[in-house]
């Protein structure tokens, strides 16, 4: 078989070189010619940044394998980055209007007869009514905490039994928000002098 | 190598003869493929996952909600503004049950706020002032009230002046009335403890049935000694960081 195979190559190169013999050059001196002006032309440059080369268009084969490793790598990669920024964005410093300042001591005080619980919230803890509770001061219906504030402008509210959400009655107040409640303002440290 | 050879040559020959085998890397397939595949990796790059957002607001928000306020935060940040506002919007937001589409919205107002009132106040302007602006603009004060302020004030905080005209603004003095009274009233050096208790006794006669406006002429005046109230003598307004 592989015999057969080779004499069937032999004969059908043999049948290109015949073809290639009986075509007729168009110029005797074609060949002549050419072959001086390759010899005589400079040797093409291999080294430096061409940007011709870069803008030429051509045909780059891949394995599929390899395009698919490289698109999750890809992927990964950019998985990575999210997370670093991420991090990168969690563990940034705080703005100054956080705890990077000096905290001042700020006193709240509410007159409430009626309420069974007072809780105190805002920018300053999350807006978590169950962060800040208040406590009953010597007369039975003032309520009252002290929250260590840092500089600068403070919006809050009171939380009375756990679902009503009023104003200080003594505090300027901040426009109400999409939400629909209301809220005081405290301004606190150098910006002001406090409640 | 004679194998070799004759496999190649026969593939030669079958893209001379226009046979339809070709190189499965020549095709359109595979382009296409690596182009999509391409743009799915930029595209998981580049979206907001859960563990990019604040945590605080991961634990507060729905995931979709923490991620549209994420982002409104993100341009934010990218403009200069102060962040924790926009988070503390959406923390309130949360603790108040609102729905995710007005925590978002809220956010993005206060964003937009905060911006109008740096362009008004300057970008020297600290962050508790910027949020105390932002505060006056969502009232309705006008945006070169601001700049006169700044002005008034040039090296000194203006967090207490804006806070005492979003108070009053917000208890219903004409904005103009307002804006007038607290700019007399810096102008004419009035320290921050004094604004506290001029808006305290505005705030007293309103309560006791005195007309806004009228409450907050007569108070300013008896402050300063020269205030009549009409918005219409408000001096032009001064370019922000210039003298008072």
């Amino acid at each position: 078989m592989s015999d057969g195979r080779e004499t069937t190559d032999d004969v059908f190169a043999e049948s290109f070189r015949r073809e290639y013999r009986r075509t007729p050059l168009p110029d005797p001196g074609a060949q002549a010619r050419i072959v001086a002006a390759v010899r005589g032309a400079a040797p093409p440059s291999r080294g430096g940044f061409r940007l011709a080369a870069w803008l030429e268009p051509r045909t780059i084969t891949l394995r599929p394998v390899v395009v698919v490793a490289a698109a999750v790598a890809l992927i990964a990669a950019g998985a990575l980055l999210a997370r670093i920024d991420s991090r990168w964005r969690l563990a940034a410093p705080p703005p100054p209007t956080m705890a990077s300042q000096p905290l001042h001591a700020v006193q709240f005080l509410l007159v409430a007869p009626h309420a069974s619980r007072v809780a105190l919230v805002g920018d300053f803890n999350g807006w978590d009514a169950a962060a800040t509770p208040m406590r009953r001061g010597a007369e039975r219906d003032t309520w009252m905490v002290t929250v260590p504030l840092a500089s600068g402008w403070h919006a809050y509210a009171f939380v009375l039994d756990g679902g009503r959400w009023i104003q200080d009655p003594r505090a300027p107040l901040a426009p109400p928000d999409e939400f629909g409640g209301p809220r005081s303002v405290v301004v606190v440290g150098e910006h002001g002098a406090g409640v | 190598m004679k194998a070799d050879a004759r496999a190649r040559l026969t593939a030669g020959l079958e893209m001379v003869r226009g046979g339809k085998r070709m190189d499965p890397g020549r095709s359109g397939l595979l382009p296409a493929l690596t182009a999509a595949m391409i743009l799915a990796a930029l595209a998981l790059a580049g979206r907001p996952s859960i563990a990019a957002t604040d945590p605080r607001l991961g634990a507060r928000l729905d995931p979709e909600t923490a991620a549209a306020v994420e982002a409104v935060i993100d341009a934010a940040r990218d403009k200069g503004l102060p962040v924790e506002p926009l988070v503390d919007r959406a923390l309130e937001g949360g603790s108040r049950q609102a729905p995710g589409p007005r925590i978002v919205a809220s956010v993005r107002s206060l964003a937009a706020d905060l911006e109008t009132a740096r362009e008004a106040m300057g970008a020297g302007s600290s962050p508790a002032e910027l949020v105390a602006g932002a505060a006056a603009v969502a009232a309705g004060v006008r945006p070169d009230t601001l700049a006169r302020l700044r002005a008034a004030r040039p090296r000194e905080s203006v967090v207490v002046p804006l806070v005492v005209l979003t108070d009053l603004v917000i208890r219903r003095v004409p904005i103009e009335t307002a804006g007038a009274a607290v700019l007399a009233a810096t102008r004419a050096h009035v320290r921050d403890r004094e604004l506290m208790r001029l808006r305290q006794r505005i705030d007293l006669d309103i309560g006791a049935g005195a007309p806004p406006a009228k409450a907050a002429i007569v108070r300013t005046r008896n402050l300063i000694g020269t205030f009549e109230g009409p918005a219409s003598r408000l001096p032009p307004a001064d370019r922000p960081g210039s003298g008072p």
